[in-house]
């Protein structure tokens, strides 16, 4: 069975950091389903789940967001998932990640939901 | 007069003669000025601070004046006769070969950059500049050869390269540094930049609830606060203006502090103290605050949620103190760099901190004139060491 397809996906390890993303995004109207790394949120999408949007952290520990995403590419069915890169390193590291969009940590969370809407 | 061999062997008829002496051997000489001519030039090859030497096309020296004398050892007795090849090391032998073909066909070498021995086997950086010498005929039949010493010129550019090496990798180290500071400050700067959109959106909630995202609000900048503290440190260490403030304390009740501040903030910590009663010392106490929170630090960062053992005693004049986990250990290739300023043992590990932690430490204890050691194997944890003086003494 594939879950929900209008919930959002938030892949971060820094729990405070997540934490608040998540009530955000809930109190925004979201559904939300959040994971502190790369293995655990790649575990969930092989329930199999297809979430609308997946917000995904690079440096994590276990599998960082470089190794997530190639994981993801080579499903062809995750592949088709809408990806948002949160990071704190210089967007050209995340460049290479065939993500739909790069924020820079801290966040502009206004500009962040805006894309959310506009996909989920 | 510098067109022919016999004249310029003249000059050298009594070492350090002037001309004037030298032209007796010329009886040949019909111009009346030419004398005077050639000891004006005998005077200034004398007096010359370079090396001034003619050879036949053989290699054989047939003049030598006091600058070679004092750049090479050799008197100008001794090498008179003797080959060129006498100053010319081993392994640059080959270089005469190449001079001498040079000088048959004609040609001079200009500025030529390379090494000479002297007598008492230094070995000296010189600039040669070396000219054919014509006989009447304008046939070539021999050379003359001025050497500069340049050794020092030589050692100067070394010391150059070396000092613009070293600004090159500070430049490099600083870029780095801000880079990695930029990163490390993100962070907390996210949560805040969170937690202050949530509160925004909870207006009208509770108030607890509320007051939970102040206090967690605070405690961020706390963050952020400590942060910028050890970037100062790195400055203040750097720039030499460190400086303890010694005061007689109890070491063991600033370790027991140290530990209960851990596991007030996570009860996931579980720090075991064994302590010697009554250690008494004179240290820097905020100084060894931060040592102490640093290592701990450490051990709960990489610890695996395991527990901590941190023990001191004294041993002679000197206190030990170990902080021990159970975690992931460090790599032996990583052992050497986690003493380096900015260095993590993992560097793509998710931790925070600026990786100064553990360069912090080490200068602190060494300030106190102590040493911090670590022993680890990969995946079974570490233990570091910190061996201070009882008595640190005022530098």
């Amino acid at each position: 069975m594939i879950s929900d397809q209008d919930e959002i996906m938030v892949v971060e390890d820094e729990r405070e950091s997540r934490d608040y993303l998540v009530q955000i995004l809930q109190l925004e109207g979201f559904k939300v389903v959040a994971f502190g790394n790369g293995a655990e949120a790649l575990n969930y999408l092989h329930q199999p789940a297809s979430p609308c949007l997946i917000i995904l952290d690079m440096r994590m520990p276990v599998m960082d967001g470089t190794k997530f995403r190639s994981a993801m590419l080579q499903d062809p069915r995750l592949a088709k998932i809408p990806v948002v890169v949160i990071t704190a390193f210089e967007p050209p590291m995340a460049a290479s990640l065939a993500a739909l969009r790069v924020f820079r940590k801290p966040i502009d969370v206004g500009a962040l939901l805006d894309t959310v809407r506009e996909i989920c | 007069m510098w067109s022919n061999v016999q004249d310029l062997r003249a000059l050298r008829p009594v070492k350090h003669a002037p001309m004037g002496s030298a032209s007796k051997n010329k009886p040949q000489e019909t111009n009346p000025g030419a004398g005077d001519v050639a000891a004006l030039l005998a005077a200034i090859v004398d007096s010359s601070d370079d090396a001034i030497v003619s050879k036949t096309l053989d290699g054989i020296i047939t003049s030598w004046n006091p600058a070679a004398e004092k750049m090479f050892g050799y008197e100008a007795a001794e090498a008179i006769g003797q080959s060129i090849r006498l100053i010319i090391p081993p392994e640059l032998q080959a270089e005469e070969d190449y001079v001498l073909g040079q000088l048959r066909q004609g040609e001079k070498i200009d500025h030529f950059e390379t090494t000479r021995q002297t007598k008492d086997g230094r070995r000296l950086n010189i600039s040669l500049t070396i000219s054919p010498v014509r006989n009447a005929e304008g046939v070539v039949i021999g050379a003359s050869k001025i050497a500069r010493d340049i050794t020092a010129k030589k050692q100067m550019e070394r010391e150059r390269e070396a000092a613009l090496e070293r600004l090159s990798e500070a430049l490099a180290g600083r870029d780095e540094f801000i880079a990695i500071a930029a990163h490390e400050l993100r962070n907390p700067l996210n949560v805040l930049m969170l937690l202050w959109q949530l509160m925004d959106r909870t207006q009208g909630h509770s108030s607890a609830s509320r007051e939970s995202l102040i206090e967690r609000s605070r405690s961020q900048l706390a963050r952020l606060s400590s942060l910028v503290d050890r970037l100062l440190d790195v400055a203040r260490i750097r720039s030499g203006t460190f400086d303890l403030y010694l005061e007689n304390f109890e070491l063991g009740s600033l370790i027991r502090q140290v530990a209960n501040r851990f596991e007030l903030e996570s009860p996931e910590n579980h720090i075991s103290v064994q302590l010697e009663p009554h250690i008494e010392g004179t240290w820097d106490r905020l100084r060894l605050d931060q040592v102490m929170t640093n290592l701990v630090s450490n051990a709960v960062k990489f610890g695996l949620e395991k527990s901590i053992f941190v023990t001191a005693s004294v041993n002679d004049d000197q206190v030990i103190i170990t902080v021990r986990d159970e975690g992931v250990g460090i790599s032996s290739e990583d052992f050497a760099r986690i003493f380096k300023r900015f260095e993590r043992a993992n560097a793509r590990s998710h931790n925070e901190g600026l990786g100064m932690g553990l360069w912090i430490t080490q200068q602190i204890v060494q300030a106190h004139g102590g040493v911090v050691m670590v022993q680890s194997e990969l995946g079974k944890g570490s233990t570091f060491t910190v061996r201070l003086p009882l008595r640190t003494k005022k530098v």
